[in-house]
Parts: structure tokens; C-alpha cells; sequence
């Protein structure tokens, strides 16, 4: 019988339901940390306490499958690393689900402590060109956002006392599901001589990696796998790790067709030789 | 490319993976010149002067004698916007130099706008610190070919504290006021709005929860087991008010914090226009007006010196000031106003949302209103004007220590009166006796200050602008390894910021671009006379006729995609030429062609070029213009829209060119699903493997734009792509070129290749 | 006619072209200044070109309608979302237009509720269509394609966590494939790329390349 495995009608619905299995069964998959996830988490560990970190939360609700559990899970390090952070974003879009991440991790036990406006503060979203935002951001924080998301003055917050400007941060995380690295590096990282790295969607990593190998980013998590990965280092299960069994399954389901299909295409191919 | 030889397409494979192991020494050597490196030991800002203090571990101040430097240059500093002036001095001798340096000597540079007047500290460096040579001023161009004999110290005379120029942080300070008060004003109102919606949200949702919450009650006591799905629902309707009752409670607090803002703000700006106004000693405005006028006059007949630019400077912040108070009407009223109007507004909303009483806490320090000390703030004014005007007369670190304690001063000032303010402004909630105003002063002030504020800025810009251009003089002095400074040197060098005409650390990008059109150019001359022109071949742009050729044998039409983004884009520009030749030939085989658009101007220029196709072809009457449509602006409703046509007409051949995004599988896959002929490209990295495996054909990156000229073979067209050709083979000579020479060392041909190289 | 139509726009596509070069690099504010200047004219023709955009979708659906084609009833449905959308958000939560966007509105919540989770489902669609894809592409057919194969199967194998379980040199190959050949590809993609825009803007810039003015060459 002549299995038509390129058939959507065969391959959806199986795919769905090695989805639907792996959200529903919970199994650990061993994960080993990637090189890049990890010097992206050695960094942060070896940062001094009350070191400020800027999370640029850019990306848009279509990739906050990938990107939301990367930014817990550096929220959470960062958090627990007693080190200061200043959330934005740069697109609108992405401006809400930035303040949902920050309000999740914070409020959960743990950070119950922390205080907003002097451990972590929301700046939300400014409208405008990037680099010129950058650039003002660098110059003065607080002009470039005179409130934060919630519409507090920035003015009067304690850790708009400890940085004023780009100049005092420590190191940029840019969350991104776009082009925004591409104006990070040069106008924030570079210019300024701030280390940066890149959370992207698993779509975008294999583009990043020249940015890795010329040392412009000085780590790279990539995808729900870079999720996991960071959860894995820090010890705190979340989205990451819950999807690698469903990924894996899924992988493994796509590795199993396109085996079955070239050999079942090179037996049809031999048969075919063998009759004339 | 097709190879036809088995021997060639594995020499071509190994090549490539050899290239690919290759790649990463060669790329990591690349990347020690791309980015720029950290300067080591750059010069320190004068505050950040790490002073040796006396005591265990420290050594005696060892007896070198530093001698002058023979000279001492100050000069602008090249490639830079003209705010940035360079000094250079020379080294000493290499063992003087490590004398030095194990001493802890250091070189202290001094700034002043008159040498007959006050300098200030700028900076201090070690022997062996500041910009010498190698690595350490490599992204400094173009100072990185110095021949390391030279220290170099690049100073903004603007970032200097107090430099003279008392009067234009005084500026920035109630400009930031002013636009602070403003953006206060403008979340107080934006804020009430917002208040308001999520009160009567919450008014809803308690509305609707009430109707089930007793039958979810039931049911979960009827199961008495806590996990059950009514035990949550009931939990999630508890959290969700609970979120939207401290919603209500955070949205009051920020009103309440915006309101004390804009009070202190609005306080600080009066009490800076009547200390100022009376230092000026001047009766109104247009006595400072005249003073002003013959300041100006002082400058340009005789000459600027210190005194003159900073009587002209003191002038003009009173001016400014004095404008401001001239503008307002009536400043403490209006205030008062205005927070009986916030305060009504706010408790009004705050009675609909009955707050429980943990959330309903104002957090009110005292229960009568708590002074606010008018008094201190004026006074930590006064003090932070005259610290800065004694920097200004002593310069020197316990004259620059006593300006930052004035500065946290004030701060704190502002911090206490603010918080005082807080508390009235909640103890004035809470006493519920607030009235409605006779009418609206909030918005009516937000819109007087704009003008203001505008004004303002307008004013700091161009003074800034007047400062940063006006020549400074230049010292170089000693400090002793226990941080005494010595006499400076006698050298005065003197020089003023200016824009360079050319940024020189884009010359070699330049060079390259010059270069390339020049090769550009040459081959269209060289194909006037040589037009046989060969152009390997591209099977994607061999098989367009074969699609279009299907389509019209079909019936069906030809659906061509841009991509998503716009004219500014070039592989958009590559598309719209493809579209072009496409068009022509469509008309001519007399069939249909959909054009697909989500960009207003893409759309505009689509059909433009789609009519004109049709008219060149003789075919205008075959022209349809519902052919070429818009159906989007974003990228998934496109996508969509796109999928549906395929589903619907569904095309014979598809055409995805340009830059795509995350939708590219989705359209390609569409399409394969409809059995079309797809031919993809697209200079987007990261969806080039999508369509490699779901297009027939890909034109890859480069491919993009040559199909333009591939598909006419006009000869100028394709002498572009010899001279890329030209571009590439240069590349591919210098790559084992400088790999090798590399390897032996020789790194400075990385030069060469470093274009874009900012140290600034 | 045709020095309006063709010789005028070459002029400008010229002039506008070397300006644009040249001020790349002059340092002064003067030219940071200028290049705000045209961005924000740019955005400012983008949005007066938006109402053509508009008027050739709304003409689309109405000619659909109108004519009764297959799946006009759709269309309806255009026209009910686009003035939903417009009303809400020129009513702005009761605030209008003029006023900052109010949060929470309905605005917000038909935003929310159609807009992004109709976004979140195109999106996800792209999981299934590569499984799709994979297994249609990914056959012995050559020697290339038996190497693009087998990188795909360590590659797809060595990403997710059971890759090492698997083997320790899954994640190892799929880890140096992504940082050797892939950065090696990009780089020489990038290279003809950039090398291909240059040329293809020269080619605009003098006059070489004449289709997008629809005239031909």
C-alpha cells in the first residue's frame, strides 16, 4: 500500500495531536544549556548587586509564545541577582504584554519585596525613531520618559537617582522579534560600550549567530529551546521547559516522516529500476 | 549554478566547506577591528578623579621632575559634530614616562573661556593612560595612526561642570521644570479618564459575577472538593476584582503623585523667577530687555571675554524667566485651582468605586495638612545658585564638592516638599470637602504651557548651540601622586568646536562607493563597445516564461506578491522592476495578472507600472485595474488575504518577490497546496530556507536584483552586474589574501576593511 | 509629456539620490537635521498614500458585492470591521480622536479579541506548514539533497532536549552547523546582497534601470 506521507491530511492532523500530547503529558526532557544561553546567564550572575539591566521588551503578541518565557525567565535571574531593571519596549504592540511580564514576576512570592521605581520600573513605550530614542536614552533617561507605564513620574523614583542615562547601565537584554538588534548594537551597545543580548524567536537565531561569532552580542537565546535552556539555569520550570516535550515530539514526528518518505521514494525508486 | 562535471561539484563542495571552516578564525580576526574597542584607561571626567588618600599603602610622593611639554595643541575635534575640541601634548621619554607612572604621577587638563580668567578641571590621566597608540585609539580616527609620541585628551566643554557657563544649566533645569509641570498636568488628566473607565469596569463585572456567583457557590460546596472548576471560577472572579479594585487604588495614587509634582515644579519655577528677577535688580522686563541689548553690543564692539558672555548669558536666562512670569496670569491661584478641580474630579470617581478599606488608605502621614516649607525650598535654591556661581569664581574640588552637596540639597528639598505635599493633597481627599470648580482650569493650562514650553526649549537650544561654537583655552598641569595639583604648565592653547565638513572615519567606506560606481559606470561605457555580455544562467528566470506560458494554457491567472515592506526598502524597488518585465510579457500572452499589495505607495506604483506594461505591450484594453489592489497593511490580515485568493482563483503561477517576513511559508506552502508554479525571491536571510523548500525556483539574495536585468538583457543592465561580479571577485582575492596575511601576523591590512569606524 | 513623465522624475530620482549619499558623510547637525527632515516627509506621503490604499480595498469589496462574486458575503464582513474599528477609535473610550488613545476601551478589547488572536492563529499555522514542507523537500533526490538532509535531520534532532539523550553529538554537529556553515552562508549571502543594492540603486540613481517610472527602459 502506497503511504502518501506528504499528504496534509495525514501529516496536520498528527501533528496536532503529538501537540495536543505533549501540552497535556508532562514529561522533563534532560535539557543541557546551550553555549550562548549560558554566557548570557554567567554574565548576569557575575553582575554586581544593584547593577541597573535595561530589558527592551520588543516583540509583538505573534511571537510572545517564544519570547514571554525568555523574559520571565531573565526577569526572574535578574531579580534574584538583586540587580535593578528597567523594562521598555519600542513597539506599541508589545508595550502591555511588557508590563503583564513585569506585573507576573513580580508579584509572584519571591519578589514580593521588590518595590517599584526602586528595584524595577516599567518604562513602557515611546513613539518615534528608534535611534533617535536611543540616542536621548542615552543622554538623559529621564527626559526620554519623564513617566513610566503606569504614568508615575520617573523624576522622583529612587533608581532614576542611581541611572540617569544609558551610560549607567550595566547591560542591555533586547528581547526581539524584528530588526531591533540591528539598531541596538550600533547606537546602544557600541556607542555606549554596553554588552548586549539578544532573546529572539528560533526563526531569527540562525541570523543572530553572525552577530555572536563577530562578538557584537555576547550571548543568544533562541526560541522556546533558549527558553528552557535559561529555566534549566536557573532552576525555575516555566513555558520553556513545559514545550520541549511537545518540541521534541514534534521534531522527532518530522525526523520519523521525511525518514519514511525518502524510504519509501528510494525503494519506489529501485522498484521502478528493477521492472525496466 | 549548474555544474556539469561531478569532479567540479565536489571541488566546489569542498571548497565551500573549507571556506566554512575557514570562516570562523577569519571572522573573529574581522571582528577585532569591526567593533571598537574599549579604551583602555580613557581619560576621567574631572568628578571621577580618583585622589590617592593619604595613608597605609600609599607611597611617598617620589622626587620626578616632569618637565613641560614643548607644546601643547588644542584643536576641533575632527569628524564630530562640533561639540567635541582634542588637546595633544607629547610624551616623555619612554623611562621618564615608567618613572612617572610608577609614582602615580598624572597630567590634569584645564579648561577656561578667558586665560586672564578661571580654569576648570577637565580631566586627568596617567603617563601610561589616555589615547597612546595600538588598540587603545584604534576607533579613534583619526588619531589611531599616530605614531604613539602624542597623548591625546578629547574633552565636550559643555559636559565640564560649571564651566563658566553658571547660567545654562540654570536654563536646562527650568526647561526640565517647565516640561515636567506640563507632563504632570497632562497624566493628571489622562489619568482621570483612565480611572473613570476602570471604575465602571469593575461596576460591570461585579454586575455580572453577582448573577452567577451563588449558583458557582453551590455547585463547588455540592463537590467539596477544592480543585473543581467553580472553586476556580470563583477564585478568578476574586483575583480579577481584587486586580481591578488596586487598579482603581494605584490609578488614584498616581493622580496623587502627578498633582504634588506639578505643584513643587510649579513652586520651584516661581521661586527661581523671583530670586532671579531680584538678583537682576531690574524694575520689568523691558529693563532687562535693554540691559540685554547693550551686553550684545559689548561683545561685538569690543571683543568677548568671560565676563562679557556671561553677563550677556545672565541676561538672557532673566529674560526667559521673566517671560514666563509674564505669561502667567495669576500662578498661585491657577494652581489652587487646579487642584480643587483634580481633587473634586477624583473624589467624585473615588465615591462610585467604594474602595475597601485597606485600598481606601491614603497613606496620610498627618491629619491636619502638613506644611509645606516654602521657605526651605527657596532657600536650597539660593544655595545651589550661589555654590555654583563659587565653582564658578574657585573652581577647584572643594569648591565643585560643595556645589554637588548643594545639588543633593535641593534634591532633597524637593523630595521632603513634594512628599509634604503629598500628604496635603491626600489629607484634602480625604477630608471630602472638595467643590466643583466654576470651570475647567486644567486643560486651559495644560494648553498655555505649551507655547511656554516650546519657547523655552527653542531658547536653550540656541544658547546651548552659542556655547558649545565659542573657542575655549587650554592648560595642562600636574597632579602629585597624593592628588595635590601643582602650577600648570605656561602653554595656553586655545581653539573652538567646529562640525567637520567630512567625517574621515567614513573614508574608506567612500572610497568603496566611489569606487564601486566608478566600476559601475566603466562597464556600462565597456558594453557599449563589447555587447556580448555573458550572464550565467539563472534557472528561477529561465522558467518565468514556462509559468506565465502554463497560466495562459490554464486559464488561470499569475498572482505576484511584493513582500511587506515599503518603497523605502530596495528589494521592494527590485520587485517593481520584475513586475515591470513580468507585466509585459503577461499582456502580451494575453493573459491575467493579480497583483497583490499591503503598502499605500507600493499599490500606487504597482499599478502605475502594470498600466504602462500594457500599454507598451499594445494591450491597453486588456488592462484591468481591480487587477492591482491593496488588501492590507499588516502583515498576517495580508497573509490571509493572499491565502484566500490562492485558495479562491487559484493562480497557475505565483511570483513572491521582494522582502518577506514570517508569512513567507505560509503563502509558499499555500500555493504548493494549490499545485501553482512558484517561482520566490527574496533577499531575506532567514526565509530563504521556506521558500527553498516550498517554491519550484528561488532566486537567492543577489539573484533578486539581477533579474531585472536578466530578463531584459539590456546591455547597460547587465554591465551592473559585471560590475558586481567585479566587487565580488575584489572580495573573494582579499579574503585568502588577508587570511594569510593574518596569520603571519601583518593585522594592519584589517584598516582597509574597517569602513564604518566611530570612536566618539 | 515625456520630459515630465520621464526626464523630471530621472532628475530628481539623481539629485535626491547623490544628496542622500552625500549626507551620510557630512557630521554636522546640519545634516542629522536634514535627514530627520525627509524621514518625517516620508512618513507624511505615506500617509496621504494610505487614503489611496483605503479607497482601492473598500472598491474592491464593493465591486465584489456589487457583482455578487464567489465569497462577496465576506466582503460584508470587511466593510462591518472597518467601520467598527474607525467608530471605536474615533470615539476613543468617549475622549475622541484629538485626545491620547484611552486605555481599555473597546477599541482595545475588539483589538485584543480579534485582531491578535486572529494574528496568534496565522502565525501558528507556520508549525504545521513546515512539517509539511519538511517531509515534501527533504528527499535523496541528489547528492546536495542528500546533504541538505542529512544537516536538516541533525539539525532538527540536536535542537530539542532528546537530541542528547539521543547522542552527545547531535546537539554538538547541530551547535558547529550553526555557527561554521550557516554564519559562512549568511555572510557570503550578505555579501552579494549588499554588493546587489548598491548596484541596484546606482542603477536607479543614473537612469539605467527605468521600469518602476512604467516608461520601460
Amino acid at each position: 500500500m502506497r503511504v502518501p506521507w506528504s499528504d496534509p491530511r495525514l501529516i496536520f492532523p498528527l501533528v496536532a495531536g503529538a501537540i495536543a500530547l505533549g501540552l497535556v503529558v508532562h514529561v522533563k526532557p534532560p535539557i543541557t544549556p546551550q553555549e550562548p544561553v549560558v554566557a548570557v546567564y554567567n554574565y548576569i550572575q557575575q553582575l554586581p548587586k544593584g547593577s541597573v539591566v535595561l530589558l527592551a521588551v520588543d516583540f509583538d503578541p505573534q511571537a510572545l509564545a517564544e519570547l514571554r518565557p525568555i523574559a520571565e525567565a531573565v526577569l526572574r535571574h535578574c531579580l534574584r541577582q538583586e540587580l535593578h531593571v528597567v523594562g521598555m519596549t519600542f513597539g506599541v504592540l508589545g508595550a502591555p504584554l511588557g508590563y503583564d511580564i513585569f506585573r507576573k514576576v513580580t508579584s509572584e512570592p519571591e519578589f514580593r519585596g521588590k518595590q517599584v521605581g526602586v528595584d524595577y520600573v516599567y518604562l513602557g513605550f515611546k513613539p518615534g525613531d528608534m535611534t533617535q530614542i536611543i540616542t536621548n536614552m542615552g543622554e538623559n533617561l529621564l527626559t526620554a520618559f519623564p513617566q513610566d507605564y503606569q504614568n508615575r513620574p520617573t523624576a522622583t523614583m529612587p533608581l532614576f537617582q542611581q541611572v540617569k542615562s544609558l551610560k549607567d547601565v550595566k547591560y542591555i537584554i533586547d528581547l526581539a522579534a524584528g530588526g531591533t538588534p540591528d539598531t541596538w548594537i550600533p547606537f546602544g551597545s557600541d556607542k555606549y560600550k554596553i554588552p548586549l543580548a539578544v532573546g529572539c524567536t528560533a526563526v531569527m537565531g540562525p541570523d543572530l549567530y553572525v552577530r555572536l561569532n563577530a562578538h557584537q552580542i555576547n550571548g543568544l537565546i533562541a526560541g522556546l529551546r533558549g527558553a528552557a535552556d535559561y529555566e534549566t539555569l536557573l532552576g525555575t520550570p516555566g513555558l520553556g521547559i513545559g514545550g520541549m516535550f511537545a518540541q521534541s515530539l514534534i521534531h522527532l514526528l518530522i525526523v520519523a516522516f521525511v525518514i519514511a518518505s525518502n524510504v519509501a521514494f528510494l525503494w519506489r525508486g529501485r522498484r521502478r529500476k528493477q521492472r525496466g | 549554478m549548474e555544474l556539469r562535471a561531478p569532479a567540479l561539484r565536489w571541488a566546489a563542495l569542498l571548497t565551500c566547506v573549507a571556506l566554512a571552516f575557514c570562516a570562523r578564525p577569519v571572522a573573529s580576526l574581522a571582528a577585532q577591528g569591526s567593533g571598537p574597542a574599549r579604551t583602555k584607561g580613557a581619560a576621567e571626567p574631572a568628578s571621577e578623579t580618583a585622589i590617592p588618600a593619604q595613608g597605609e599603602g600609599v607611597p611617598a610622593p617620589e622626587p620626578v621632575a616632569i618637565p613641560a611639554p614643548s607644546f601643547l595643541v588644542a584643536e576641533p575635534t575632527p569628524n564630530d559634530n562640533g561639540t567635541r575640541i582634542t588637546v595633544r601634548w607629547p610624551r616623555l621619554p619612554s623611562d621618564r614616562e615608567e618613572e612617572a607612572a610608577k609614582a602615580k604621577w598624572r597630567y590634569v587638563v584645564y579648561i577656561g573661556v578667558d586665560p586672564s580668567w578661571r580654569w576648570f578641571e577637565c580631566g586627568a590621566l596617567g603617563a601610561d593612560e589616555g589615547l597612546i597608540t595600538g588598540e587603545d585609539i584604534s576607533p579613534f580616527y583619526p588619531y589611531r595612526f599616530s605614531d604613539g609620541t602624542e597623548h591625546f585628551f578629547i574633552v565636550s566643554p559643555l559636559e565640564v561642570p560649571g564651566i563658566a557657563i553658571h547660567w545654562l544649566p540654570a536654563e536646562k533645569q527650568s526647561l526640565d521644570w517647565l516640561e515636567g509641570s506640563r507632563a504632570a498636568l497632562q497624566q493628571c488628566e489622562s489619568s482621570l479618564a483612565v480611572l473613570k473607565k476602570t471604575i465602571e469596569e469593575r461596576e460591570l463585572f461585579i454586575e455580572k459575577v453577582a448573577r452567577y456567583r451563588p449558583v458557582w457557590e453551590e455547585k463547588a460546596k455540592e463537590q467539596a472538593n477544592a480543585g473543581t472548576v467553580f472553586a476556580w471560577y470563583l477564585k478568578s472572579a476574586d483575583k480579577r476584582e481584587r486586580d481591578l479594585t488596586e487598579a482603581i487604588a494605584a490609578g488614584r495614587d498616581g493622580i496623587l503623585d502627578n498633582l504634588a509634582r506639578y505643584l513643587l515644579l510649579n513652586a520651584l519655577i516661581g521661586a527661581e523667577v523671583e530670586n532671579a528677577v531680584r538678583a537682576m535688580r531690574a524694575a520689568d522686563l523691558p529693563d532687562i530687555e535693554r540691559q540685554l541689548r547693550d551686553a550684545e553690543e559689548a561683545i561685538r564692539a569690543e571683543g568677548a571675554t568671560a565676563d562679557r558672555y556671561d553677563d550677556y548669558d545672565r541676561l538672557s536666562y532673566a529674560r526667559s524667566l521673566a517671560l514666563i512670569r509674564e505669561a502667567e496670569a495669576d500662578v498661585a491661584a491657577t494652581a489652587e485651582k487646579i487642584v480643587q478641580e483634580v481633587l473634586w474630579r477624583l473624589d467624585d470617581l473615588l465615591r462610585q468605586a467604594q474602595l475597601p478599606p485597606d485600598l481606601a488608605k491614603l497613606g496620610v502621614q498627618a491629619e491636619s495638612e502638613a506644611e509645606t516649607d516654602n521657605a526651605a525650598l527657596a532657600e536650597a535654591l539660593i544655595d545651589w545658585h550661589a555654590a555654583l556661581a563659587k565653582f564658578e569664581r574657585d573652581s577647584g574640588p572643594e569648591a565643585e564638592k560643595q556645589w554637588a552637596e548643594a545639588q543633593a540639597g535641593l534634591d532633597q528639598a524637593m523630595r521632603q516638599w513634594q512628599g509634604a505635599m503629598r500628604s496635603t493633597v491626600s489629607t484634602r481627599l480625604g477630608a471630602g470637602k472638595s467643590v466643583p470648580p466654576e470651570r475647567d482650569y486644567l486643560r486651559p493650562e495644560i494648553s498655555r504651557l505649551r507655547p511656554v514650553v516650546d519657547a523655552c526649549a527653542a531658547r536653550f537650544r540656541l544658547m546651548r548651540k552659542e556655547n558649545e561654537r565659542r573657542p575655549y583655552c587650554f592648560r595642562l598641569g600636574l597632579a602629585t601622586p597624593t592628588g595635590e595639583r601643582t602650577k600648570p604648565f605656561a602653554f595656553v592653547a586655545s581653539a573652538a568646536a567646529r562640525p567637520s565638513l567630512f567625517d574621515m572615519s567614513k573614508l574608506v567606506n567612500f572610497i568603496y562607493a566611489i569606487g564601486f560606481t566608478g566600476a559601475v559606470l566603466l562597464m556600462v561605457v565597456y558594453v557599449r563597445h563589447h555587447p556580448d555580455v555573458f550572464v550565467r544562467r539563472i534557472p528561477g528566470l529561465e522558467a518565468v516564461d514556462e509559468a506565465i506560458g502554463r497560466a495562459t494554457e490554464m486559464g488561470k491567472p499569475v498572482l505576484f506578491v511584493h513582500g511587506l515592506t515599503g518603497v523605502g526598502d530596495i528589494a521592494v524597488l527590485a520587485s517593481i522592476n520584475i513586475l515591470g518585465r513580468l507585466a509585459r510579457q503577461i499582456a502580451a500572452y494575453d493573459s491575467d495578472l493579480l497583483v497583490v499589495n499591503n503598502d499605500a505607495l507600493v499599490y500606487s506604483l504597482s499599478q502605475e507600472v502594470v498600466q504602462e506594461a500594457y500599454l507598451e505591450a499594445g494591450r491597453p484594453d486588456a488592462y484591468n485595474p481591480d487587477n492591482v489592489f491593496m488588501v492590507a497593511s499588516d502583515q498576517f490580515p495580508y497573509v490571509a488575504a493572499v491565502a484566500g485568493i490562492m485558495s479562491r482563483r487559484q493562480p497557475a503561477a505565483n511570483f513572491f518577490m521582494g522582502y518577506f517576513f514570517a508569512e513567507s511559508l505560509i503563502l509558499a506552502e499555500t500555493g504548493a497546496m494549490t499545485g501553482a508554479i512558484q517561482i520566490a525571491g527574496t533577499d531575506s536571510f532567514t526565509q530563504l530556507p521556506f521558500f527553498i523548500t516550498t517554491c519550484d525556483y528561488t532566486l537567492m539574495g543577489e539573484e533578486l536584483y539581477a533579474a531585472s536585468a536578466y530578463l531584459s538583457r539590456n546591455a547597460r543592465l547587465l554591465a551592473t552586474l559585471k560590475a558586481q561580479d567585479l566587487g565580488k571577485s575584489v572580495l573573494l582575492a582579499a579574503l585568502p589574501v588577508g587570511m594569510g596575511l593574518s596569520n603571519l601576523g601583518l593585522t594592519w591590512v584589517k584598516v582597509i576593511f574597517t569602513a564604518y569606524e566611530k570612536g566618539f | 509629456m515625456r520630459f515630465i513623465r520621464l526626464t523630471i522624475p530621472l532628475i530628481l530620482a539623481f539629485l535626491f539620490g547623490v544628496f542622500g549619499f552625500g549626507i551620510q558623510y557630512v557630521p554636522s547637525p546640519w545634516a542629522s537635521n536634514t535627514k530627520e527632515f525627509i524621514a518625517l516627509w516620508i512618513r507624511v506621503i505615506g500617509g496621504v498614500a494610505m487614503v489611496l490604499g483605503t479607497y482601492s480595498l473598500a472598491h474592491l469589496h464593493t465591486t465584489k458585492i456589487r457583482r455578487k462574486q464567489e465569497g462577496w458575503g465576506y466582503s460584508i464582513f470587511f466593510f462591518l470591521g472597518f467601520a467598527m474599528m474607525v467608530v471605536t477609535g474615533v470615539y476613543n473610550g468617549g475622549q475622541w480622536f484629538w485626545n491620547a488613545q484611552v486605555e481599555h476601551s473597546v477599541y482595545d478589547r475588539l483589538y485584543d479579541a480579534f485582531y491578535v488572536s486572529a494574528g496568534a492563529t496565522m502565525f501558528s499555522l507556520l508549525g504545521f506548514y513546515i512539517a509539511s514542507a519538511a517531509v515534501r523537500t527533504f528527499r535523496a533526490r541528489s547528492l546536495e539533497a542528500t546533504l541538505l538532509l542529512l544537516a536538516a535531520l541533525i539539525l532538527m534532532v540536536g535542537r530539542v532536549p532528546i537530541g542528547k539523550a539521543i547522542s552527545d553529538y547531535f546537539p554538538t554537529v547541530s551547535e558547529w552547523l550553526m555557527q561554521v556553515p550557516n554564519v559562512a552562508a549568511k555572510r557570503a549571502i550578505m555579501l552579494g546582497v549588499t554588493l546587489g543594492t548598491v548596484a541596484t540603486s546606482l542603477r536607479i540613481m543614473f537612469g539605467l534601470e527605468r521600469s518602476y517610472l512604467g516608461g520601460g527602459d
